[in-house]
């Protein structure tokens, strides 16, 4: 797209599973009628003359000549229609027809607007006692969502995410948490081959006042907020970007059972680390969640004493060295392998997390909830509900969209940061310098790279000596109060920023 | 003493925060963007671009600070390196109006000052030679690319030519660049005044210093 873009006559070729979804995004991104080709699945493990065989062979979509399609598709001059780009409209009501409750069960499954498991049914009276759990307006903008890079962000409020966390059995207490997760922008069901999931984790007082997991059985289904909220992140997540349909908005080969659910608490008071937001410049008593995307799994075991070590290590050599793993470990068993990971991986969760807005989170509110289950559970007699749409409601007008890259994730197992929904909403009132615009600030890039806050130097030549540098080792060179000081450039690409304090005065160096 | 991270992206550049405030910072002018101090700037100096063998023939005694980070993958973000570099459309969507006269993804060194904001494509410094003296401010600046990492950088200087022999620029007031050292007729090393200066990409220039003049290049009327 962006070298038709640039005037080159250009043909994407792509193996035939991705059609339907190569033909969803050139839709997406105003081209529809951008020239595709395709070849068989797979490429990959093919010999020279299996791959030949594909060239010379048919489109499988098309089902004319691979060459042809490519030839034409270079060569054909451009219609009225090509040249003309799209526009589209989509919208959902915001009540739906009220009908019977199976029947609207099966509308939210027909309509992908579910996990495929059981939902509670957005009614008007279960939404307006969840919005009961936040102070901010229905119609206040909470953030935005996309599946992947390559596809719009979608906007949403507050009530859209009050319905979904409805949806998912969640408390009214358990909304500012959901809230803040649905602010992160990061989906919790992000379109890749790779089947990432996202966790989130949740610091702070918060954890108790609403009684999440942080012990036996923390990351399965054993604790009424774990499960709900992680349920519901992963709904709204669902819902409020655009869809995650299998071979249009979701391309996940294996699936990943972690997009049901998977939200816990951290063991704070058993850790032997400073807790996570702590580690990140929050308060013991401020509450936070923070969200990790990945393609994670469980190690469930590392057998006897004698092996166990070994074992450990072979689990990090399946992870990425240059990007940082994120380590979730049984805190019984922590104390016993604290001197390996406290000394090559205890900062390698690096990732920013937020404070999570309080509102009218109490006690007080749970009693209330109760007896509004109550009441509830006496309406559900009712054979006809009037329900919430889950879906996002949009009613955009006409748009010519404008030509955009596809390009290929490069991203896999990082951590990617939670915007804070209060942050959002202090922001506006900041000052701004005049040249800046904060509309066009994206958090998109926060947390990738950590600063170096430097405590020691050596003499270089001295390093030169150790082996450490070579002669022609790249170098950031920055004057300091003791003298030149040298960065390497390529840790410097890393970590962008280094600070530190020479003779009590500061310094630093940005790349 | 405020610690300054990653924040995010503004004109497809990395925007700073300080972690005291949450003001955001510019990394390349050191200007509070947004927040409490606005109206505050770092002040900035220099980095210079060289490698072992430069520093230690500037300075012997200067020191190093090694991370325990490994070394990530540069430019997270952008597509293949050199001329076929692309940004990712995360990166797009912050971008503001660009200034076409250069490629976007353009290499060049970045040189300002109160009165001054010029850009010199690498393109252009190889094809004159790799060594150009211009003016800044009314003073005589050498552009060149450095023989052994390949960065542009500027230096003040009082010569009116420059030679490069493919080791060494040689300057017509008897003095010379030498592994990116000035150095006199008498071979010692001389001190070196350098303006403002930044090796960055044309976009990422032109959107901080807006309507930079272009070294080798004539304005239309």
């Amino acid at each position: 797209m962006a070298l038709e873009q640039a005037g080159v006559p250009t043909v994407a070729v792509h193996t035939h599973v991705f059609a339907r979804l190569v033909r969803s995004v050139a839709l997406a991104n105003g081209v529809p009628t951008t020239r595709q080709a395709f070849v068989p699945q797979p490429i990959v493990g093919r010999s020279a003359a299996q791959l030949r065989d594909s060239i010379e062979g048919k489109d499988p979509i098309s089902g004319r000549p691979f060459i042809q399609e490519v030839i034409e598709g270079l060569s054909a001059p451009l219609s009225e229609e090509d040249l003309e780009g799209t526009s589209f409209q989509r919208s959902t009501p915001r009540v739906l027809e009220p009908d019977t409750e199976d029947r609207v069960q099966a509308l939210f499954n027909e309509n992908h607007w579910t996990d495929h498991l059981p939902v509670i049914l957005p009614t008007e009276e279960r939404v307006a006692r969840m919005l009961e759990g936040t102070n901010h307006a229905p119609d206040e903008v909470v953030g935005k969502l996309r599946p992947t890079m390559f596809r719009e962000y979608w906007e949403f409020t507050v009530e859209k995410v009050a319905v979904n966390a409805v949806m998912a059995g969640a408390h009214p207490e358990y909304l500012p948490v959901i809230l803040a997760l649905a602010a992160s922008g990061q989906t919790a069901r992000s379109s890749s081959t790779n089947s990432f999931a996202t966790f989130s984790v949740v610091n702070g007082p918060i954890r108790k006042e609403i009684e999440m997991g942080d012990g036996i059985g923390a990351l399965g289904p054993y604790n009424h907020a774990n499960a709900t909220i992680g349920r519901a992140y992963s709904l709204l997540s669902l819902n409020l970007q655009g869809g995650s349909v299998p071979g249009d908005t979701y391309m996940g080969s294996l699936g990943n059972w972690y997009n049901y659910s998977a939200t816990f608490a951290e063991a704070e008071e058993r850790s032997p680390w400073t807790p996570f937001h702590v580690q990140h410049g929050f308060d013991q008593i401020e509450s936070t969640a923070s969200v990790f995307f990945g393609g994670w799994y469980t190690q469930a075991g590392y057998g006897p004493r004698a092996t166990w070590q070994e074992k450990f290590k072979h689990s990090f050599a399946a992870s990425e060295h240059y990007l940082p793993p994120v380590i979730v470990m049984d805190p019984n068993l922590v104390p016993s392998v604290t001197f390996l990971i406290l000394r090559r991986y205890s900062k390698c969760d690096s990732n920013h997390n937020q404070t999570i807005r309080r509102d009218r989170v109490s006690r007080g509110a749970c009693r209330n909830r109760r007896q509004c289950d109550k009441e509830l559970a006496m309406r559900r007699t009712v054979r006809s509900l009037s329900l919430f749409s889950p879906y996002l409601s949009l009613s955009l007008p006409p748009r010519r969209l404008i030509f955009r890259r596809l390009l290929a994730a490069v991203a896999r197992v990082v951590l990617i940061p939670l915007a804070a929904f209060a942050a959002q909403t202090a922001n506006a009132q900041l000052t701004s310098a005049a040249t800046f615009d904060i509309k066009r600030f994206s958090t998109a890039g926060e947390g990738w790279f950590e600063t170096f806050y430097v405590e020691e130097t050596e003499p270089l030549q001295a390093a030169l000596d150790a082996g450490k540098v070579k002669a022609d080792t790249a170098l950031l060179v920055t004057e300091t109060a003791a003298g030149k000081l040298a960065l390497l450039r390529d840790q410097m690409a890393y970590h962008h920023i280094a600070q530190g304090t020479v003779d009590g005065k500061n310094w630093m160096a940005t790349f | 003493m405020h610690h300054f991270v990653n924040a995010g992206l503004y004109d497809a550049l990395f925007v700073m925060q300080d972690t005291e405030t949450k003001t955001l910072w510019n990394h390349i002018t050191g200007e509070a963007l947004y927040g409490e101090l606005v109206g505050r700037g770092l002040p900035i100096s220099n980095l210079l671009q060289v490698d072992v063998r430069q520093a230690l023939n500037m300075d012997p005694d200067v020191h190093v600070a090694i991370s325990d980070r490994p070394v990530l993958g540069r430019m997270r973000g952008v597509g293949p390196g050199g001329p076929n570099a692309q940004l990712m459309p995360m990166f797009i969507e912050t971008l503001g109006v660009e200034d076409t006269r250069r490629p976007r993804m353009d290499m060049g060194l970045g040189v300002w000052s109160e009165q001054t904001r010029k850009y010199y494509p690498v393109e252009t410094l190889r094809e004159r030679g790799k060594a150009v003296i211009d003016t800044i401010d009314g003073k005589n600046v050498l552009v060149y690319l450095d023989a052994l990492t390949s960065t542009p950088a500027a230096v003040f200087v009082e010569a009116t030519e420059a030679r490069f022999d493919g080791q060494e620029i040689f300057l017509d007031n008897d003095r010379l660049l030498r592994s990116g050292v000035l150095v006199g007729a008498d071979g010692q090393p001389l001190p070196r005044e350098q303006p403002q200066q930044i090796f960055t990409r044309w976009y990422g220039f032109a959107l901080t210093f807006p309507d930079p003049e272009i070294y080798g290049e004539t304005r239309e009327p």
